[in-house]
């Protein structure tokens, strides 16, 4: 991809671009958006599961039609995809290790997710790709040597690429891979985290969550000039970006007010909208493609999903 | 506080030499006449309880000290972690922002941050965390250590302050412990005998209450007693053909003791967690620990003395085909801030309500710990390995000082620097405040398992 940041890993890399992260996280300070507090009325929601067991990172498929999420049965977090109420649904496979953080292709014909592929210990986690059916399971990112952790998928715009997190190299960095698999090209270099990346709509920038300024924040990385910019600046942890269908706004959790709940920010506003405000745990936000906002929480008992009226 | 330093083992007579040796020296650290004779008094005393009972939160693969009751935040970003600290109703102490509900109540809790033991091995510091020692512990690779196992804390509290059949003086929630496919030794009574063993429920979201004890019965097969109703049901109308059951095959005492009290009125009563409010439920967090702390609040409430919770019987995450541990080598921020930080937050702080609402808190130790910490500095798959050097532990109730530290570790987290204790240090003050002391322990042929530790009481 034209512009993008980083390095096949195999070639040793490009230093001048990861510098120019370095630099851009430098001179960022352009958005730099300080927590704030809604005062529109929280979010009203339907609930779409019922069943209460721990659930996480809902994605809707392209055509809104379908809901997949990953359901922690018994000792492993398994797929489904459910209809667009909830109603029905299906194991996506039939393995019985962990499986879990699926997104969909833009042409809602498969899903990107995380597996453990192997479980001698310590687990593998590897970034695989699979047609609705459960079938054509096909390697995205995978290690061969060293134990290593490859995660969080997000698909490009376009379908071609795969943002992921992994651990390969030593530390948690983030990373692109073409969906069919092959060479990676690494997108950040630094010894924090850098977690739970999601492709704008528009394909130029990804979000992410970093604690390379102190705990959980939001972060952007422009794809053609490599600069970050700090998307949020709380005293809580701020996560799981998602970007909403027309590119303007970013869901993300925090807990800068104490729990755990689903925000936004706006892109041009910088303003900062508490979305849930409920006693309960809200988490893993994501966009209905009607924009409609989608999450987990506990704010009836169990685990469960929502969508907002 | 009165003790200035630490408190040795009793002698026999229930006198500290040490600790009279302190009365002798009291003038230099600036205790009165008054203090010394209460001290005395205190010493000789010996065995007089001042708790009832202990619930003990058994955090299984070793939770992270550094993200949640020891944070570090002016350490290196490869040691101190995405979390910050935040104020607690506890002046001057912080603990993780992972921990709000807690943060809200430190004002009745003590923090051990200064805990450390001698194996890395979870098999073998998991027996050294339960029974003070590592005699028969067994190692991931199969080594057993020499000597025999030893009783648990919860086996002596039940050898020593049982009543009789009900309640059962040790219960055990939530699953047996194990590392790898081999149960954990040190669960149970060690030398004092399988008697002691706990009496054993597990609580699954789905199915309800279980009874490993009866589950290799005919007709009462996991499938089969795995919902509540049904489980009773079974009892209900399957009593005498249980019993002739019973009759027919080898009777364990454990198998007759769970099927008598499984039978009983006022054991029904008490393990039917559904017959609480079920808001209160919800409080106390609808997964299986959760459920498994309110299940421990109705025991403490029915009289049991010693009620251990496991928090899994897996020391490995579900992402590495285990059930929920604390062991995060790798994945461990994602693990702990999307489920167990919170779990335990909402789970622990529900119990010290629920039992401080019903004036039970007072006489009723909690405390939470795993058999050791995680290395301070995140490894390479984004995680923490085992840390047996310096660990953290939290509780609460029976007398526990509020609002305190106990311990200090240095600037990393790596050591302790004040006030270094062993889990059998800290078990032998529990015990000590139950009225299990040295001389009691010396009627069953056992010695503490370290020394009392001042200032977790007051």
């Amino acid at each position: 991809m034209k512009g993008c940041l980083g390095r096949p890993v195999s070639h040793g890399g490009s230093r001048r671009q990861l510098q120019r992260i370095g630099v851009a996280t430098v001179v960022l300070g352009a958005l730099v958006v300080q927590g704030g507090r809604s005062q529109e009325p929280p979010l009203a929601a339907q609930r779409l599961t019922s069943d209460g067991l721990y659930k996480q990172r809902p994605a809707w498929s392209p055509d809104g039609q379908q809901l997949a999420f990953a359901r922690l049965e018994g000792q492993a977090l398994l797929l489904y995809i459910a209809s667009a109420d909830g109603g029905q649904q299906r194991r996506l496979t039939s393995r019985s290790d962990s499986e879990y953080d699926a997104v969909w292709t833009p042409n809602g014909r498969r899903l990107v997710f995380s597996l453990v592929a192997t479980s001698p210990n310590q687990g593998d986690l590897d970034v695989y790709s699979i047609a609705l059916d459960g079938a054509d399971l096909q390697v995205v990112a995978k290690t061969g040597a060293a134990l290593s952790h490859e995660e969080s998928p997000s698909v490009s715009p376009d379908g071609k690429q795969v943002a992921f997190s992994s651990t390969s190299e030593g530390n948690q960095e983030l990373y692109l891979v073409p969906l069919e698999g092959g060479s990676r090209r690494r997108l950040t270099d630094d010894p924090a985290l850098d977690v739970h990346p999601a492709w704008s709509p528009d394909g130029k920038r990804i979000a992410w969550a970093t604690n390379r300024w102190g705990d959980f924040e939001i972060a952007l990385l422009d794809l053609e000039s490599g600069s970050i910019t700090r998307l949020t600046t709380s005293p809580g942890l701020d996560d799981y970006p998602a970007w909403s269908p027309d590119g303007q706004r970013l869901a993300f959790t925090s807990n800068r007010d104490g729990n755990f709940e689903i925000y936004t920010v706006g892109l041009g506003s910088g303003e900062v909208e508490n979305r849930t405000r409920d006693g309960g745990i809200d988490n893993y936000p994501c966009w209905r493609p009607d924009g409609r906002l989608t999450w987990v929480s506990d704010r009836d008992g169990g685990f469960d999903i929502y969508l907002a009226d | 506080m009165l003790f200035a330093g630490r408190q040795s083992r009793s002698t026999p007579s229930g006198v500290s030499r040490r600790a009279l040796l302190q009365v002798g020296s009291l003038g230099a650290v600036g205790l009165t006449l008054a203090d010394a004779l209460r001290l005395q008094a205190q010493a000789e005393e010996g065995a007089a309880p001042r708790a009832r009972s202990v619930i003990l939160l058994w955090l299984w693969g070793g939770p992270s000290q550094i993200d949640l009751f020891d944070l570090k935040p002016r350490a290196p970003v490869e040691y101190r972690g995405p979390y910050a600290p935040i104020a607690t109703r506890a002046p001057g102490i912080e603990v993780s922002e992972l921990l709000p509900r807690m943060a809200q109540r430190m004002d009745r809790c003590t923090l051990v941050r200064s805990l450390h033991t001698t194996s890395n091995d979870h098999g073998i510091a998991g027996t050294i965390g339960l029974t003070g020692g590592s005699k028969g512990a067994q190692s991931l690779g199969g080594q057993t250590l020499p000597g025999d196992v030893q009783p648990c804390h919860g086996a002596i509290a039940d050898r020593l302050l049982s009543t009789g059949a009900w309640p059962p003086a040790f219960v055990s929630l939530g699953g047996a412990l194990h590392q790898g496919k081999r149960a954990i030794t040190g669960e149970g009574g060690g030398v004092l005998g399988a008697a002691h063993d706990p009496f054993r429920l597990d609580y699954d979201i789905r199915a309800g209450l279980k009874a490993p004890q009866l589950e290799l019965a005919d007709g009462l097969t996991p499938d089969g007693l795995g919902a509540r109703q049904r489980l009773l049901d079974a009892f209900d109308h399957g009593a005498d053909a249980l019993g002739a059951h019973l009759a027919m095959h080898d009777r364990t005492r454990q198998y007759e003791q769970a099927f008598a009290l499984l039978t009983s009125p006022d054991a029904r009563a008490a393990f039917d967690v559904d017959a609480e409010d079920d808001r209160l439920r919800t409080r106390y967090g609808r997964f299986r620990f959760g459920q498994c702390c309110l299940m421990a609040r109705r025991l403490i409430e029915a009289g049991t003395r010693f009620v251990q919770v496991n928090w899994s019987s897996h020391v490995e995450p579900f992402e590495d085909t285990g059930d929920g541990g604390w062991d995060m080598h790798d994945r461990n921020f994602p693990q702990l801030q999307d489920r167990h930080a919170w779990m335990l937050d909402q789970s622990l702080s529900a119990l010290l309500d629920d039992l401080g609402e019903r004036g039970l808190l007072e006489e009723t130790i909690v405390l939470a710990l795993g058999e050791f910490g995680r290395t301070p500095k995140i490894n390479n798959k984004a995680g923490r390995d085992h840390w047996e050097h310096c660990y953290a532990a939290v509780m609460a109730g029976g007398g526990a000082r509020g609002g305190h530290v106990v311990g200090a570790s240095d600037k990393l987290g790596q050591y302790p620097t004040r006030q270094a204790m062993t889990p059998g240090d800290l078990f032998t003050t529990v015990l000590a405040q139950l009225g299990i002391t040295t001389p009691k322990l010396t009627e069953l042929n056992l010695t503490p398992s370290g020394e009392a530790v001042e200032g977790l009481f007051g």
